[in-house]
Formats: structure tokens, sequence, C-alpha cells
């Protein structure tokens, strides 16, 4: 395995008894893209903050880049980029204007003209001022600041929020660069979707407690894919496939159509199908969504590879 | 840190060039309208009571270098420049508040330089607040028909410049201590209020008296320096004070967790 990006132990900020984030034992790859996912109020934010130096950990141990994030936060903020949920923008300063003041804290001026660059792909016009940008050219302008000054750590608190669809698949593109490059990018959201396509690991997270992280191709495997058949008969009973032990659900349409939803090996299912007439097989991409939903279903703890509590 | 220090000049502009701009002219037009009242205020002045003139500051109103202390160094000019100053020590809280704090608290500036930079911008306030009050003074005082050198207006004025960067760091470790905007302004409002009723009740009561040795609003001396002598052990307190609660805003703000 890679060496870590950041590493945590028993990291814990409680703004009350489970609320916060409780004992992360967080280990992102260096340059990969990971994943953190969770629903809205799980912890996400705080342990954002407590990597990024905004919070002080009230118990456990964090390490990003190698660096304490709360003693030695200018050598590490001049390593990371950051962009957290819902960021404004000044109200007194356009685009260019903040991007100009950054690069003279950095004292980095190219960082100026790699910020253009960046907009420009982004199309995001830097000559408006922060109260009149709308909530997707405020994430833009964000990630811009963000990324602009080619920081070896990229945290992002849900990027892609208020973002159409293009510009999603566009900063997707941009984070897969960034790890190409070596560099690591943290990317958390609520939303499967936007980590699937991009992230090279994950980490779940609910109720301020770290349930599970491992490489995205682990969690493939124990996916939760849904296929659909089309029998040449109507009447196929349900029970013909619930009885097969890594079928979690089976739906049986009134047209013969039967839906399955399955972990794991196919091998059996298909021959089970097979052996009852189906004439074709649809199958859907991996339900990341599902998957999650899996991993959550009634259980607060759950071990698994490299998990917390 | 400088780059900071010279963008937050850059906000909330509009308000402090108000606030300037007010201070300017409000001592000129209060001075320049001395003459035409001046012989009914010596009567009113002589029937005033004491302890009323000692409430208002106990200036002599019937002479325009008393008018000129009582209007422009008691009034006008301390609760403006206090304006300015508050008004910068409160927007530290106030980007916290509407997270524009974020770009700047993930920058490689430390958090003491943060501060720092805020502390810079409340003191260069103080001092735009100050000299505003010199011209002011200067154009307003021949109107007034008062006679006060150049010097003696530098030196009634920075005691009260002094007076009013000390409440704006006040203003400044109350935001660095609660990252709440409006709590932050309403401490340094108060200092300033209880500032001057303490000031005013020392002179009124004999056994409060004491209360002139610790406050601020007597260390100041409401613009001694133009009818008499500048109190240089008052300006001397101003400044300590100054230094021990902008050193202690920026320890805490050094320290506390930012809710962004």
């Amino acid at each position: 395995m890679a060496t870590a990006a950041i590493t945590s132990t028993n990291l814990t900020y409680e703004y009350a008894p489970g609320v916060g984030a409780v004992g992360l034992d967080l280990e992102v790859p260096s340059g990969q893209v990971y994943g953190f996912l969770g629903p809205n109020g799980a912890g996400k934010s705080t342990a954002i903050r407590m990597l990024t130096s905004l919070i002080r950990p009230q118990s456990g141990s964090v390490s990003v880049l190698g660096l304490d994030p709360w003693r030695d936060a200018p050598r590490l903020h001049e390593r990371v980029g950051v962009l957290l949920s819902d960021q404004p923008a000044p109200r007194h300063h356009t685009g260019y204007s903040l991007i100009e003041l950054l690069a003279k804290l950095r004292k980095r001026p190219e960082v100026v003209h790699q910020a253009g660059r960046l907009a420009e792909r982004l199309e995001l016009d830097l000559a408006k001022r922060g109260h009149e940008l709308s909530l997707g050219n405020r994430q833009k302008l964000g990630l811009v600041t963000a990324l602009s000054h080619e920081p070896e750590l990229v945290i992002l608190d849900e990027p892609t929020n208020g973002l159409d669809p293009l510009l999603q698949r566009e900063i997707g593109l941009v984070l897969r660069e960034i790890a190409d490059q070596g560099r690591t990018v943290l990317l958390s959201s609520h939303s499967l979707n936007d980590v699937e396509a991009v992230a090279d690991h994950v980490g779940f997270i609910r109720n301020a407690v770290l349930v599970e992280q491992l490489p995205l191709a682990t969690l493939a495997d124990r996916a939760v894919r849904r296929v659909r058949f089309r029998f040449a008969q109507a009447g196929i009973n349900a029970e013909s496939f619930a009885s097969i032990a890594n079928v979690e659900q089976v739906t049986v349409a009134s047209d013969g159509e039967v839906s399955v939803q399955y972990s794991g090996a196919v091998g059996e299912l298909l021959s089970r199908a097979g052996e009852l007439g189906a004439v074709t097989i649809e199958a859907h991409p991996v339900e990341l969504e599902e998957t999650f939903l899996a991993l959550y279903r009634g259980d607060d703890h759950r071990p698994g590879t490299g998990g917390s509590r | 840190m400088i780059p900071l220090f010279l963008d937050l000049g850059k906000s909330r502009r509009t308000l402090l060039f108000g606030i300037c701009f007010a201070l300017l002219f409000t001592s000129i037009g209060y001075l320049a309208i001395y003459p035409s009242f001046e012989d009914q205020l010596q009567g009113i002045a002589e029937d005033m009571p004491d302890a009323y003139k000692a409430f208002i500051g106990d200036a002599d109103l019937t002479s325009p270098e008393g008018y000129v202390r009582s209007q422009v160094y008691s009034l006008v000019a301390p609760l403006l420049i206090a304006g300015l100053t508050i008004t910068a020590g409160a927007s530290l809280a106030r980007a916290e508040r509407d997270q524009t704090l974020v770009v700047l608290a993930t920058s490689p500036l430390s958090r003491s330089q943060l501060a720092g930079a805020w502390w810079l911008y409340v003191g260069a306030l103080g001092l735009v607040g100050g000299l505003m009050t010199v011209i002011g003074v200067f154009i307003g005082g021949p109107l007034a028909g008062a006679e006060i050198s150049f010097g003696a207006v530098i030196l009634a004025t920075l005691p009260m410049l002094m007076f009013g960067v000390l409440v704006g760091t006040v203003t400044l470790f109350a935001s660095a201590q609660t990252g709440a905007p409006g709590t932050a302004s309403a401490i340094g409002w108060v200092a300033v209020l209880v500032s001057f009723l303490a000031n005013s009740l020392a002179e009124l009561i004999e056994s409060l008296s004491w209360l002139s040795n610790v406050n601020p609003w007597s260390w100041h001396g409401a613009g001694e320096a133009v009818t008499g002598d500048f109190d240089l052990s008052g300006f001397l307190l101003l400044v300590l004070a100054t230094a021990v609660v902008g050193v202690l805003a920026i320890a805490r703000f050094a320290r506390r967790d930012l809710h962004l």
C-alpha cells in the first residue's frame, strides 16, 4: 500500500455526545482520491475541520502530510488546498482580487496565472464580485482558490454542490488528474455517485463514527448489484431466487420480469436463471448507494478493513 | 500579514468613509456655529449646576477652547473614532460568522498573524479618525475663535485616538473570544459607555474618585492639551492597556476553535 497522506488514531471532536466525529482511525493513501462518504450530519465536516486546523481535536492524534494540523498549521497550509462545504466568497472581492491576495499571502505570484487557466476551464468569470456569484460559481471560485497553488493534498467538502452534471464531470476529471500527478485528494460527499467515478479508496462515516474504509475495488466485490431477467413464460416464483445465499432481494413484476438484488459472485444466480428459461438479462451499474445503505443497515458497528469502532 | 492588513481596508469602506466624513464635518460644523450662540452659552454655563457640568466633562463652555474640548474631544470625536475602531474590531468576528474567514484561516498565515493584521487594522482606523479630528479642529477651531496651536491639536488628539484604539482592541478581543460580531460590538460600546459614566461619577462622588485612576476615559483627558498640559502618563497607560488587551486577543484567537 502507498504511504498515507493522512493518518489519524482515535481522532475525536464532539459538540455533544455522539455529535461530531468520534474515534476516527483514518488512513488516506497518498496519490489517490479518497471518497469520504456519509449522510448529512454524520461528522464529515467536523473531521475535515480537524484536518485543516480550524478546530483542535479533543482527543486522539492526526498527521497530515507528516505534520500536526494544529501545531504546524501555516506550514501545512502551504501544501494543502481546502474547500469547505458551502464556502462563501468574500463580498468585497472579485475572483481576481481574491486570488491575487492569496498569491501574495502564499508568496507565489505564479498562482494567479494557474488560477486563470483553471477558471477558464471551469467557465468562471473572475471579474465578478463575491456577492454577484451564484451558488455554483461560488463553488467554482472555491475550487480555483483551493487548487490553483497545486497543493500536495486537496481537501474538498461537498465540492460539487450547486454544479450542473457537466461541471461535476469536469471536476471529477480535474481530481483524477491531480491523483495521476501523485497528489492526494480527500473528497467528502453525501452523494455516492459523485465519489464513485473518481475515488480509489472510500471511507464511510455514520453517526460520528467511521464505519469502514476500503479500496473501491474491494467495495465493488461487496457491492450490491441488480439484474433484471425476462422469462419466456410468466409465473416465476420469487423463492426460486431468494433461496440463493447471496441474493438480497427479489421482485417479481406482473409482466413476468424478475428483478434480483445480490452481492458477490453471480454464477449460481445465472445458472438458476438459465434453468428457469431466462430470455434476456439486463445488468445495472454498481449501486454504491445501495451498498452504502447495506453497510449501514441496522448496525452502528460493522468491522471491516481498517474500519474504526 | 501586510497584504491582508491592506486588504482589510477595502471591506466595509463605504461605512468607514461615512464615519470619517461625519467626524470631519460634524467637528467643523459644531465649531463653526459657536460664535452665533457664544453669548447665550455663557449665560447658560453660569446657571448650569456644577454637578451637571461635571457630568458632561467639566469643560469651560464660555471659552472657544473649552467649547472645542466639550464638543469635539468629549463627544463627537471619541464616539466616532470608537465607531471606526469598534467596526474594525468586530469585523474579525463578522468574517468568521459569514464564513469568509475560511480562505484566510486555511492560508499559510498563522492565527496570530491573522489576528495581528486585524489589530493593525484597528490601529489604522484609529489613526484615520485622529487625522480627521486634527483636520476638523484645525479648520473649525479658528471658525469658533479658538486659538489652538497645531502642536496642541496633535497632543490633544493623540490620547483620544489611543482611547479609540483601546476600545477597538477590546472589541477585537471579544471577537477573538466569541466569534460573534454583535456581541463583540456590544462589548466595545459598553466599554465606551461605562468608561464615560465612570469618569462623570468620579468627578461627582468623592468616594468614587479613585475611578479616574483606572478609567481609560479619564486617561485620555478629553483634549486636555488644548487648554492645559499634555498628560503623558494617561497616554502611556492607554498604550499599555491597548498592548495588553491586543496580545490577549491574539493569544485567544490563536487557541480557539473556529466555527467555519
